[in-house]
């Protein structure tokens, strides 16, 4: 074995899957596993070894060879929209004590489209974290130059602290008002919180500081940022450390990086709970712009369709690096740096119900039976029926093929399931009971894709689907055509995408500190002439990250920065950020070059009616941004062989497709035998370890150079 | 050059043949898309005018960007405040009759309209609109447009909206629409006019008015790139078809209510200057597929500040319309088709050309209400459970600060945290949502404390809901806010509050629900706050109750009326303010007795409320509810109800009986019914 060879194992744990993806040389391997929800690191470890597996090593074998371990997580995703957090208490500055709950007027408009925002008499503000009776407000005031106006009232916060401990709080936020520009208050109370309740006497409880999780501005983002990150602590801190105690005793000594929501990601214990928000399908959206290219698809919907959860994202433009204008987590406005992607509970796990109270209407999620105790035909005790229940009795999966045949399928059990529980409410037979979920669930997807391509002004036509996730192939035709896309991309990696996605990801911290520092003077040629004050906050960040970046196990002579300053003319509220030109500056030049660099950037995004210099230049925040590039990798292309895919049959099975033409005797072909060229007309089933391509009549399925798929279906075809 | 036929002109223009034409080659599919992308490209248009501008209304949604059609009506707008979007189609309408063939003016490529006239299409001074043609090969094919609430217009008093102007001259710059730009060039010399205008704030002006044209033109070129890429036969039958849409969704919706006539009456308190009752009496008619908005009996028109112009309230009833029966429609004037509205002149809704209306969309918070309480009636006699809403609490919170700040920079701006915080109505099967928003335009963000602080010379001594603020009922008002401000670190700055509703509040309850309370005008001067904060004391308030019952902060406390017009506030001293809430809907003694416990522990009501007026018995220390207590006291109540009641006759002779006070008739009119009794000579 050369020890020259790159190695890296890239993991996503998802609702119900562990997805891994190998890197070994030139070699890649794709493998799963079952999400263990009691001990993540249990699924983690075990689809590692179904990795090594495939390569004929044993997991210490190859973890001692690799490099890096990146992973993603949906734990926080799930955490918040089942709002299974930790009871928490919030202090915040007397007087102030319902900031969360006013959340600057129209906080029900967070999180909800445009459409539903406008039916002002249904909007409801969204169910706090923290309820208002676990909101304390302190006596104490800091001012907007940072001074003290009221000092901390130490005697009364005890009492106050001693209410929450009564109410039962599991952990302490503290956001007090300008906590940013002086922490002095917060830290007390941590240090108060800890002298009156040692760890030993209330076990584990977080205290997070609104300064230290964001220091910026505005209070009410800044909170939330800190509740969230509170909230979500505790499930990702388990997570992590379980996750690096089983690595370190398999013999595994280097970096375990998370991915961020930012498009970057950082060492696990230097990531907060709130950057790992949505990781799993940001690294997706990453790596399927890098397939755009390859494919010369500059519009792509990235539908990732997990156990668990359906999420897509959109790359418009071959760009990805459109954050999130108003960044919202869930329900809860965030002054967070984050790319953009939507998600809704559908999945292959999503429980499907009859609901009595709407009129015996047929519903499929957002409840899911995760994978444990999973879909009925997992046969690990699950009673509801799920859509993977309906897809087996549909006949599109192998009740002897799931996952490569290491998981047997119950459909005896899923039949019963759904004849109890759906067919026979509806008045059907168990196999349209069975259809009409796969529609319900195609169609819930397909409404989502429309709303964020047709609904945001892009026409569909212009895009393609590519179609990730276990259960992704097995819908996408459905779903795609329903939202009138009529190309579904299906790559080998599509199982693991997510994984696939990070080993295509660079290293990055971001690193963010508000100041209000004016470079120019209102109506005035006076320039900033103090360069140190910018100089001490960007060495300061700059130190943050070589600290974080050293630990991580790199050099810092290998970080590349770049500085981003929220800046704006006098006087303006709103800022525009904008890429400094160099880190630091030391001169007068330096002064007017960046002055002149945001003039030019704020002149394109708006317009150059609007720029105002005489109103004066000023900065509210510093971004640094500190990226270790990472290795890339091309795929590997392969030659030409003909359109003849028979070679590739494996058996028949019967398939349900229509109500009209109930089963028909199907194609089975197994993946790994198409080849470059190869046209499979549908209805077929195409065959992997880790998911079937079903292939509906009136489509067409192609293999490519890389031996990757599309579908293509006739739009408006009934599939 | 005020022109009355162009006023009027809000529904849609005739339909043109290339109109037809555009529309009848539409594809399957291409409304559905290429409208929602005209909106989305409004939207982006509106995210640059907010990124732009500086005045805090920009970011509590007093705005709108605009697409309209080649001869001016609405097709998409954000909003923001519908208000704007209706009525700057008629600036629109009034530059295409006067200008166009006008030789020293006339409409080309690149041209720039600004206006603010209240008489030609705005809604009061500080209302600034910016306006461009879009031409396709020479020929005029649409029109964008952007309005921003501007706080500072030069009147007698700062702020734009001069509470104690008497007539329209005491009310800063007014411009007809005028050309403030050629070639997609803004002229200096008439923004240096306006700087000079708008003395008190002229950085604020020079950059809104950037800000408003900059977001205009982005509309201008997305929709130029769009007919570029897909043809102007596309983009004027989708724009076309929008108003279709809009005008037979509102027909079909309206054809499904029931037929009647429909009653609701509110007041207003002030004229701005004085105080006196107004009526504002709506009688809505509903025959077929047209409703009738019928605004007579209201009161005369009086010499503050508090009139309005018929085309505002249609423009007040287009934000109940969009926002409630026609929230999934588009946003376009085809709604108005179908709706006549008939407002007398001479009317404080309708005032003579000289009247104030200085702050005519806080005296248009009766049209609000009283369509909304007509509306719900309407509603329930069409078996509509889910639209009817209590009123939303519209006291139009807008308290102005204006000075030097502590920066050294000249300001006058709104402190629009408390302006966007007003309670929503209660609903037919739960409370109002607290602090819903600005009633003008729902979906603005207020700031917060820490965005004010760093560029006003303030501290906020709290901010916070404000107890027993919501109307009480089977489901509770949202709770409006309460605020205070102390000057921090200028010797003093201006205040100013254009807030109503000190006395009687106009937005009414629902089956039973009790209005939203009232609150006074509240100053501490000559307070010791600044030394009390340094020395730690434990007695600083935190909320206005606080403040008043305990009295923790020594001084003189002044008790005046909410509104006030521009005022001196020494340093260390401190100005209160408030929000109001919504109001309520059914019976208080229908209130879950959890609902009451939960909103006692939010610190939403006080105990007073709790046990005087829901009757709920409890044990203050933990919470717990005396059921069986409770429902005695409750059945007690209703006893004592039934024993104070009265046969409807008996009741309606004394009722008719009763009359206020002379000195609050001041400006009502003849009692009861509100007919003009005198002259009002304006100079």
């Amino acid at each position: 074995m050369s020890k020259k060879r790159l190695v890296t194992v890239d993991i996503d744990i998802g609702g119900t899957f562990t997805d891994c993806f190998v890197r070994y040389g030139d070699q890649f391997v794709i493998s799963k596993s079952p999400t263990t929800t009691y001990d993540l690191s249990v699924g983690f470890i075990r689809a590692i070894e179904n990795g090594a597996d495939l390569l004929d090593l044993a997991i210490d074998e190859l973890l001692e060879e690799t490099k890096v371990i990146r992973y993603s997580t949906t734990v926080a995703m799930n955490k918040l929209i089942e709002r299974k957090g930790p009871r928490l208490g919030f202090i915040t500055t007397e007087g102030f004590e319902d900031i969360l709950h006013i959340g600057r007027g129209s906080q029900w408009a967070d999180g909800i489209s445009a459409l539903e925002s406008r039916k002002i008499h249904k909007v409801d503000k969204p169910k706090p974290l923290i309820p208002r009776e676990n909101v304390v407000g302190v006596k104490e005031r800091i001012d907007s130059k940072g001074e003290v106006l009221r000092p901390l009232d130490e005697e009364d916060f005890k009492e106050k602290l001693q209410y929450l401990v009564d109410q039962g709080v599991m952990g302490f936020v503290v956001s007090t008002l300008w906590s940013f520009k002086n922490p002095v208050h917060e830290k007390r109370i941590k240090k108060l919180i800890s002298e009156e309740y040692p760890e030993y006497y209330l076990g584990n409880m977080p205290v997070v500081l609104s300064s230290e999780v964001l220091p910026k501005r505005f209070e009410y983002t800044r909170s939330n940022v800190a509740i969230l990150n509170a909230y979500l602590h505790q499930s990702i801190a388990e997570e992590v450390s379980n996750i690096g105690d089983e690595l370190r005793e398999l013999g595994y000594k280097n970096s375990l990086l998370m991915v961020h929501n930012t498009g970057g990601m950082a060492e696990y214990l230097r990531t907060s709970a709130v950057n790992t928000y949505n990781g799993g399908p940001v690294a997706g959206i990453i790596g399927a712009a890098e397939v755009g290219k390859i494919y010369d698809h500059p519009n792509i919907v990235v539908a990732d369709m997990g156990g668990t959860s359906f999420d897509i994202g959109l790359v418009v433009d071959g760009q990805t690096n459109t954050y999130e204008f108003k960044p919202v987590i869930d329900t809860w406005s965030v002054d967070l740096t984050m790319l953009e992607s939507k998600s809704i509970g559908t999945g292959g796990g999503s429980i499907a119900r009859v609901n009595e109270e709407l009129g015996g209407r047929l519903e499929v999620g957002p409840e899911s039976a995760g994978s444990f105790p999973g879909p009925v035909a997992y046969d690990q005790g699950g009673t509801e029926p799920t859509v993977t229940d309906a897809d087996l009795i549909l006949g599109y999966l192998n009740p002897k093929f799931f996952h490569g045949g290491n998981f047997d399928l119950n459909l005896e059990k899923a039949k019963k399931a759904i004849e109890e529980k759906i067919a026979k409410p509806l008045g059907v037979d168990v196999y349209e009971a069975a259809h009409l979920i796969k529609q319900v669930c195609d169609g819930n997807m397909a409404n989502i894709i429309q709303k964020e391509t047709a609904l945001q002004g892009y026409d569909p036509k212009e895009f393609v689907v590519l179609a990730l996730g276990g259960a992704g192939p097995v819908h996408s035709a459905g779903f795609a055509s329903q939202a009138e896309i009529p190309k579904t991309i299906i790559m080998q990696q599509s199982p693991v995408f997510c994984a696939y996605s990070s080993s295509m990801m660079d290293i990055m911290h971001i690193y963010e500190q508000s100041e209000h520092i004016k470079l120019l003077e209102a109506g005035k040629k006076v320039y900033l002439s103090d360069y140190n004050g910018f100089n001490q906050i960007v060495n300061e960040l700059k130190e943050k990250a070589i600290r974080d970046i050293e630990g991580e196990g790199f050099s810092k002579d290998t970080i590349e920065y770049q500085l981003e300053l929220d800046m704006k003319f006098g006087g303006q509220l709103n800022i525009k950020r904008t890429i400094a030109p160099k880190i630091n500056i030391h001169s007068h030049e330096d002064v007017e070059n960046l002055i002149e660099s945001f003039t030019k950037q704020y002149a394109e995004a708006y317009s150059p009616i609007a720029v105002f210099p005489e109103g004066g230049v000023e900065i509210e925040n510093f971004i640094l941004k500190a990226t270790i590039p990472q290795e890339k990798h091309d795929i590997p292309k392969v030659e030409y062989r003909g359109e003849d895919a028979r070679g590739a049959i494996k058996g028949k099975r019967n398939a349900y497709w229509s109500k009209e033409d109930g089963f028909i005797e199907t194609d089975v072909y197994d993946l790994d035998k198409l080849e470059y060229g190869n046209k499979v007309a549908g209805p077929a089933l195409i065959e992997s370890p880790h998911t079937t391509i079903v292939v509906p009549p009136n489509a067409i399925y192609e293999v490519d150079q890389y031996l990757n798929g599309s579908i293509t279906v006739k739009v408006g075809a009934f599939v | 050059m005020i022109d009355y036929e162009v006023l009027e002109r809000i529904d849609p223009e005739p339909k043109t043949e290339f109109e037809q034409i555009s529309m009848d080659s539409l594809n399957i599919g291409e409304y559905e898309i290429y409208s929602e992308k005209l909106n989305q490209l409004v939207l982006e248009a509106k995210e640059v005018l907010t990124k732009v501008g500086i005045s805090s209304m920009l970011h509590s949604g007093d705005v709108i960007v605009g697409l309209y059609t080649a001869k001016g009506d609405l097709v998409a707008a954000y909003c923001g405040v519908y208000l704007h979007a209706v009525t700057t189609q008629i600036v629109i309408k009034y530059i295409l009759k006067h200008y166009k063939d006008d030789p020293t003016i006339g409409i080309n490529e690149g041209d720039i309209f600004y206006a603010n006239e209240a008489l030609l299409g705005g809604v009061h001074n500080p209302d600034q609109v910016a306006v461009m043609p879009i031409f396709h090969e020479g020929e005029i094919v649409a029109w964008s447009a952007t309005a921003v609430h501007q706080p500072e217009t030069g009147a007698i008093e700062p702020g734009g909206m001069p509470v104690s102007a008497r007539s329209r001259a005491d009310e800063g710059m007014k411009l007809p629409p005028i050309k403030l730009g050629e070639n997609y060039m803004i002229k200096q010399d008439l923004l240096n006019m306006m700087e000079n205008m708008v003395y008190r704030a002229p950085r604020m002006q020079v950059v809104d008015t950037k800000a408003r044209v900059a977001a205009c033109d982005r509309l201008r070129v997305r929709v130029q790139e769009l007919i570029k890429k897909k043809g102007v036969k596309l983009v004027t039958g989708v724009m076309r078809r929008m108003l279709e849409v809009a005008e037979e969704g509102a027909r079909k919706r309206i054809a499904s209510w029931q037929d009647g006539t429909y009653r609701s009456v509110s007041f207003m308190d002030t004229i701005g200057i004085e105080d006196s009752l107004l009526r504002c009496k709506l009688t809505l008619t509903k025959k077929g597929d047209k409703l009738t908005f019928d605004f007579t009996g209201s009161s005369p028109e009086n010499d503050g500040s508090f009139n309005s112009f018929l085309h505002v309230v249609r423009a007040h009833i287009a934000i109940y319309l969009f926002g409630v029966p026609f929230s999934d429609l588009p946003t376009s004037s085809g709604i108005f088709s179908p709706i006549e509205v008939i407002v007398p002149k001479g009317t404080f809704l309708n005032a003579n050309d000289d009247a104030s209306v200085a702050n005519s969309p806080v005296t248009n918070s009766v049209s609000l209400s009283t369509v909304s309480n007509a509306f719900a009636k309407m509603m329930y006699a069409s078996g509509e459970r889910e639209m009817p809403t209590s009123g939303f609490g519209a006291g139009g919170g807008a308290i102005v600060a204006a000075g030097a700040n502590q920066w050294g920079v000249p300001f006058s701006d709104m402190l629009a945290n408390v302006l966007n915080s007003e309670g929503g109505g209660a609903r037919t099967d739960r409370d109002g949502n607290n602090s819903f928003g600005f009633p003008w335009g729902w979906w603005g963000k207020g700031p917060d404390a820490e965005d004010m602080e760093n560029e006003q010379p303030h501290v906020h001594v709290y901010f916070k809901h404000w107890k027993d603020s919501g109307g009480f009922g089977k489901y509770r008002g949202g709770a409006g806010t309460n605020v205070a401000w102390a000057v921090q670190s200028v010797p003093s700055l201006i205040y100013q509050s254009i807030a109503k509703n000190h006395k009687v509040p106009t937005v009414q309850g629902l089956f039973g629900g009790y209005p939203p309370a009232s609150h006074p005008g509240l100053k501490v001067v000559n307070s010791n706050y600044f030394e009390k904060m340094k020395n730690g004391d434990k007695d600083i308030p935190s909320s206005t109750t606080d403040l008043i019952e305990n009295k923790g902060i020594d001084g003189d406390y002044i008790v005046e009326r909410s509104i006030r017009p521009a005022t001196s506030v020494k340093q260390g001293d401190i100005f209160v303010g408030n929000s109001l809430g919504g109001a309520g809907y059914g019976d208080v003694l229908d209130r879950d007795p959890e609902l009451v416990m939960k909103d006692l522990k939010e610190e939403l009501i006080s105990e007073k409320t709790a046990k005087n007026l829901y009757k709920v018995i409890y044990d203050p220390e933990t919470f717990t509810i005396d059921r069986e207590a409770t429902e005695k006291a409750r059945e007690k109540e209703r006893k004592a109800r039934i024993s104070r009641g009265k046969p409807y006759d008996e009741f309606v002779k004394e009722w008719e009986k009763q009359k206020p006070a002379e000195e609050a008739l001041t400006y009502y009119g003849k009692w009861p019914t509100a007919e003009k009794t005198r002259e009002i000579v304006r100079m």
